[in-house]
């Protein structure tokens, strides 16, 4: 079968990016002139948190975006556009422009948390709506609409009457940024991505039947209401965990899968877990550029959103042509 | 049975035609006739209790009272083993509406529907997908995924081919395997639905085990593979499996199944032999407009000769 040699092929390439990202990093330090306590000391506190952070949320943001878009049954749905990431956003710029001087101390802990709770709760309000709405994969991504311009405008308000340094962190949190954690940040995420994922990974058989619509698939054997109420839990709890640790980070979830899917096919046994790899291959090479460019951090979206954008559109076009 | 008798049966297909033949001497003992004597006209005056008996003994399918919503009112029929089943009746009869219940995945408001002897509400969605398939009308799916794909995700893993040879000669969906689904023209997508949903349970269907629910699958095929499908439904049921299908070709439905069921409002207004329910007095109650019915041989010639005038 050609297909078994393409999904191969794409596997040994990603895991080469992968494998060439972490030791890029790790590399950096290594051959730099520092003592070698300073090295093992800044590679055990600052670059493995970074290349684990990275691994995590690329894997949690690619592998949500490909489940939501079968279950949404749109190819367009991604944790941002449906609202996901928009309710954690909204929570991180509260707390980072509204926290009392002397609760600052605690943000980088309180952050996360928040985030979370901000996710998880924006899916809730999202799900609600559409259920009352028509009940439809529709209605869902038009309430994550609506929860995401609700919530815009809210944080457009507070950024005015904001004062400079706040402002600044605040930017930087809704680009994204994959330095904001530690180990015990990672020790409390980790598990829950991985969980997460490994949940998504489970559905992967009855997602493929959804392909077919919702009838086929209930004939089929699949509870289509209880997949769909547990993928959108399980896809809110990895992207709540991913925004919580690095900020809303555009595209992953859209691009990854997209392309994906033109090189694979669509069998999401192969798709979700070539998704988790590939999208943390794509956040390592991320973490390796802004390694490289020490001077400055660049916000993860940034480049995502320079690399995502043509992409995508590349992408579409080729989808469009052969099919 | 002679040939000359299935060649007239198979009349607007040329009979000549090797390729839609689906092994020709199946076809010719699944012949309605040899089902006469074990048919019994359901619609008749028996009591439910009667009826209640006669399901326990080799029913397949049988519903008792049901009602759901306001859409659907059956008093009580049912579906023998290896019967072939063509549901008629005008749009929004119910016919969809009686599918879905039989197939599970509607519950009844009221009364009783019973799969191989037991309640469907002793059954999980699960287990029913080993038994019986459904070909629903609506699907609709936005992903370029390629028909071969499409199909993998519905086959049994155990299956050697993916299409097996018969379903390949019925439906040919074989020409259009690499393409996208998206690409494909109506008829073309349904074959293709079509082998999705009898892939579902294939090796039931190949031990005859089988229950089959098609919601129009005639629907936007041409008229060589209507023919192919009503005779691929055939010879399934003649290896013993149970098909309900849903048409709106009277005139090729009394012809290919062994019951009839017509339908009207919600209720079933007449089942049975093809013969007593295809009539002149039901068909124009039920469809408001004139037919011609004329018997040659075992063919049963239906037309529409004063369709609804505009003026």
């Amino acid at each position: 079968m050609i297909r078994r040699n393409v999904v191969n092929v794409v596997i040994i390439s990603v895991g080469l990016a992968l494998f060439l990202g972490v030791a890029g990093i790790l590399g950096t330090t290594w051959c730099s002139e520092a003592p070698l306590d300073l090295k093992q000391h800044i590679i055990v506190q600052l670059q493995l948190p970074l290349i684990l952070t990275a691994c995590l949320v690329g894997a949690a943001l690619s592998v949500s975006g490909a489940t939501l878009q079968v279950v949404l049954r749109n190819p367009l749905a991604d944790p941002g556009i449906i609202g996901i990431t928009s309710g954690a956003s909204l929570v991180a710029a509260l707390l980072l422009l509204l926290t009392p001087r002397w609760a600052s101390a605690y943000l980088h802990y309180l952050l996360p948390l928040g985030c979370f709770v901000g996710a998880l709760l924006s899916t809730f309000i999202i799900y609600r709506i559409a259920r009352k709405l028509l009940g439809s994969s529709t209605a869902v991504i038009l309430a994550g609409i609506a929860i995401s311009t609700l919530s815009g405008a809210v944080i457009a308000w507070l950024y005015m009457f904001s004062d400079a340094n706040a402002l600044r962190n605040l930017t930087f949190w809704l680009m994204g940024s994959l330095y904001q954690t530690n180990w015990l940040i990672l020790s409390v995420g980790g598990p829950l991505i991985a969980a997460a994922v490994a949940l998504q990974l489970y559905f992967a058989g009855d997602l493929n039947k959804l392909y077919a619509g919702e009838l086929a698939a209930k004939s089929s054997g699949v509870d289509v209401e209880k997949l769909t109420e547990r993928a959108l839990i399980v896809c809110a709890v990895a992207v709540g965990t991913a925004v919580s640790m690095a900020g809303s980070i555009a595209f992953v979830g859209l691009l990854v899968p997209h392309i994906l899917r033109l090189i694979i096919g669509h069998n999401n046994r192969y798709l979700l877990p070539l998704s988790a790899m590939s999208g943390a291959s794509l956040l390592i090479l991320v973490a390796l550029s802004s390694e490289l460019t020490r001077a400055i951090t660049l916000p993860v979206s940034m480049v995502t959103a320079t690399l995502g954008g043509p992409l995508l559109i590349w992408a579409l076009a080729k989808g469009q042509i052969k099919g | 049975m002679t040939t000359k008798n299935f060649t007239a049966e198979q009349r607007p297909v040329s009979p000549t035609n090797p390729q839609i033949n689906i092994s020709e001497d199946d076809i010719i003992s699944a012949n309605p006739k040899q089902n006469i004597s074990r048919k019994d006209g359901i619609a008749d005056g028996k009591s439910a209790a009667d009826r209640h008996d006669e399901a326990e003994d080799h029913s397949v399918l049988s519903v008792q009272h049901v009602k759901v919503a306001s859409r659907l009112w059956v008093e009580g029929i049912s579906a023998k083993k290896g019967e072939c089943i063509h549901i008629i009746g005008p749009n929004g009869a119910g016919k969809s509406t009686l599918l879905l219940t039989l197939a599970g995945l509607i519950e009844a408001d009221e009364g009783n529907v019973m799969l191989l002897g037991k309640p469907m509400s002793n059954w999980s969605l699960a287990t029913l997908a080993n038994v019986r398939t459904l070909l629903a009308q609506q699907s609709e799916s936005g992903f370029h995924l390629s028909v071969k794909e499409y199909l993998s995700f519905y086959s049994s893993a155990q299956q050697s081919v993916l299409i097996p040879a018969v379903l390949e000669k019925a439906l040919e969906v074989s020409d259009f395997s690499n393409k996208i689904l998206t690409q494909l023209s109506g008829g073309e997508r349904q074959r293709v639905e079509i082998c999705r949903a009898l892939l579902q349970i294939w090796p039931q269907l190949e031990h005859g085990e089988g229950i089959a629910l098609l919601d129009e699958p005639l629907q936007g095929l041409d008229i060589r593979h209507q023919y192919a499908l009503a005779s691929l439904v055939k010879f399934l049921c003649k290896k013993g499996n149970t098909i309900l299908m849903t048409s709106h070709d009277i005139a090729l439905s009394a012809n290919y199944c062994d019951s009839l069921w017509l339908m009207q409002s919600g209720r079933m207004v007449a089942s049975g032999r093809p013969l007593e329910v295809a009539t002149q007095t039901n068909l124009e109650k039920v469809f408001e407009c004139h037919f011609a019915i004329s018997k040659r041989d075992n063919f049963l010639e239906i037309q529409v000769c004063a369709p609804i005038s505009l003026e």
